[in-house]
């Protein structure tokens, strides 16, 4: 009996190490996958948000809708606003808020099937083919940066804009039923496709109090590494320990 | 175990249920999430409250067999089969309910190849698909003797299990059946960590997340694990009365196991209430102003506090010897109590939205604060429940689990 005893505790044991094993190989077999051919270079995007040049106009939220056909709900970009005083005192303050891009990202530690991944880049990616919509990141986003794609449209049946594709992650999605990106959780990317060809992310090109910088800071002579050292930069939710790659300047 | 017509009925209901549960699958299928009333500020609801629900539940009546068939505590013994049994059946039903909350069903199956190891759900996933191996080995030596018996006696002993089992040899004498309650029992050294792991697990997925401060905690996966075993005990004795009107001795002792059990969840809830009022952080502070006074109160007051531990408590104080109904009653209610309490673990903390002035900032019906379940919500879950109800009820006359003389 106690013979049997020792040798089934010996098995569980044995398999216990036997999976932790197979698994630690597993992952670190995996690791070799994750690096993509364009971030395996050392740059790292950031995005500094001048909250004193920016004027509440949301011109980056529709510049975003048009590059990424997001449907209603879905939004990479708002701008939240908070007023202080009692009206006609009162002072209105914008936060333009994209995702914040983390450097320890809360959403990709708890995806069950590792479809959202952070870039050697600094970007947070979501793969739309692999993402299962169970909405968990969606739930542990600190930010508020993820939402879900219900399938809705603004017009019913959609009309010839929203049935553009989009070209996330250098891809084609036009949004049919049942298939991805919808029933996906979606978000910003730091328009990541047209970054890989040189462009800047739409909301960058749009804003016309020119409040947004976009670059690497790992680039010496870029405008972004320049500023951040310069001035007091601070990021959303510090506290947190998420280190956002989005950072601001000026007061909210 | 009858081949009677009522058995015969219930196979034709099962079959009937299961052809339009079917057909609501392809209406969900094709629908996405638009039928429910889910949003981007609170993206989980009613579907992942009753699959934590079940799973608690199957958890709770896991560790209720795990103290008769692998503690070896005697008179929990008599529960054992039914206890493993709706253990059982309970997870099946939560599986559906989290299978259907997935945007993409079809890529369910998935989760299995794209694991995540730092993710706490990708690892409950695994770990309910062991857990189920273990049920299902731990039923199958419980019943097998009976099973086998009952085929033997009906002329079937050509039938692939007794094949199996008597290894080609119709001689039923020469097999030791006590050895099954040895593997049951050794089969339960894995199990009852295992069914810990996975419900205190549940309650991880929603206490790892620090950007929700009222599940941030470490006491969460220990209330979630306490309130299973309040449901598991609530479920035995609920079943028991209804099944096994002979035993109220039996039941009058689960019932005394229950009122210690609910005090405890209480003094946990109450541990965790103190803490977050005393913060006087807005974020916690905010969550007991939902639950106390606000859009939950209702639920709060009438569920939790009413129906989970005011009516079970006043049933054991003024019933104390008193007749098997109110036993029922008073299990019944706390078992919805439970579920309500779940439901307010879950929900409130989801409709506070994690920056101010984050749904101002949308212009869509899809980011609202508001969050009530669609009817096609409520529609899928009591289709859900009623599958489950005749599932078991079917499974109750093909498995010989009321059949148990020993310890009766």
């Amino acid at each position: 009996m106690d013979e049997n005893r020792r040798k089934i505790f010996l098995g569980l044991g044995l398999t216990a190490a036997g999976m932790a094993f197979g698994e630690f190989l597993r992952v670190s077999l995996d690791e070799d996958k994750k690096i993509d051919e364009n971030s395996a270079n050392e740059s790292q995007y950031c995005m500094l948000i001048n909250l004193d040049q920016c004027i509440g106009c949301n011109a980056c939220t529709i510049a975003c809708k048009q590059e990424n056909h997001t449907p209603p709900g879905v939004q990479y970009n708002i701008v939240l606003k908070k007023r202080t005083d009692r009206y006609p005192q009162f002072i209105e303050r914008n936060l333009p808020r994209p995702c914040m891009h983390c450097e320890k990202p809360p959403c990709v530690k708890v995806c069950p099937v590792g479809a959202t991944k952070k870039r050697k880049d600094g970007i947070v990616d979501i793969d739309y083919n692999k993402c299962i919509g169970c909405r968990y990141c969606l739930t542990a986003c600190p930010y508020g940066a993820r939402s879900y794609d219900f399938g809705e449209n603004y017009n019913n049946p959609p009309n010839k804009f929203e049935k553009t594709p989009s070209f996330e992650y250098g891809q084609e999605w036009s949004r049919e039923k049942g298939k991805s990106p919808i029933n996906n959780v979606r978000k910003c990317h730091f328009c990541l496709h047209r970054v890989k060809k040189g462009i800047e992310p739409a909301c960058v090109q749009t804003c016309m109090g020119m409040a947004r910088i976009f670059g690497d800071i790992n680039e010496k002579n870029s405008e972004i590494a320049a500023i951040i050292s310069q001035k007091n930069a601070w990021r959303l939710k510090d506290e947190l320990g998420t280190i956002p790659s989005v950072l601001y300047i000026g007061k909210y | 175990m009858t081949t009677k017509p009522i058995y015969y009925f219930w196979s034709f209901i099962l079959a009937i249920f299961t052809l339009l549960g079917f057909l609501l699958l392809y209406f969900r299928t094709t629908q996405g999430l638009l039928v429910t009333n889910l949003n981007n500020i609170t993206g989980w609801g009613l579907w992942v409250s009753f699959y934590v629900f079940f799973i608690g539940l199957s958890v709770g009546s896991y560790l209720i067999f795990s103290l008769g068939y692998v503690l070896e505590i005697e008179k929990y013994k008599s529960v054992g089969r039914l206890a493993l049994y709706s253990s059982l059946i309970s997870l099946i039903t939560g599986f559906m309910f989290i299978f259907i909350d997935i945007g993409h069903m079809g890529r369910f199956w998935t989760v299995f190849l794209n694991r995540n190891k730092t993710s706490v759900l990708s690892w409950e996933l695994q770990l309910y698909v062991v857990y189920l191996i273990v049920i299902f080995m731990q039923l199958w030596f419980l019943l097998r003797k009976d099973i086998i018996s009952h085929l033997i006696k009906g002329n079937r002993s050509d039938n692939l299990l007794v094949r199996l089992v008597l290894n080609n040899k119709y001689d039923f004498s020469g097999v030791n059946w006590d050895l099954d309650l040895q593997k049951i029992k050794r089969i339960g050294y894995v199990g009852i960590p295992l069914a810990i792991a996975v419900h205190g697990g549940t309650g991880a997925i929603f206490a790892v997340l620090k950007a929700r401060s009222f599940w941030n905690t470490g006491l969460f996966p220990v209330v979630f694990l306490v309130s299973a075993l309040v449901s598991g005990f609530a479920l035995q004795i609920f079943l028991s009365s209804l099944l096994k009107k002979k035993n109220i001795d039996l039941i009058r002792s689960l019932y005394k196991v229950l009122m210690i059990l609910i005090v405890f969840d209480l003094l946990l809830f109450i541990s965790q209430f103190i803490v977050s009022i005393y913060s006087e952080l807005p974020a916690q502070t905010s969550i007991i102003k939902i639950l106390t006074t606000g859009a939950f109160s209702n639920l709060f007051w009438l569920g939790q506090i009413g129906a989970g531990i005011l009516v079970p408590v006043i049933i054991f104080i003024f019933q104390n010897n008193g007749r098997l109904l109110f036993y029922t009653i008073g299990s019944l209610s706390s078992l919805i109590g439970v579920f309500i309490t779940r439901m307010n673990l879950i929900i409130p903390q989801l409709t506070i939205p994690v920056l101010a002035g984050l749904v101002e900032a949308y212009e869509s019906n899809r980011v609202t604060t508001m969050y009530k379940p669609s009817s096609a919500e409520w529609l899928f879950s009591i289709a859900i429940l009623l599958f489950s109800v005749i599932l078991f009820i079917y499974g109750l006359h093909l498995l010989p689990i009321t059949a148990d003389k020993r310890y009766e």
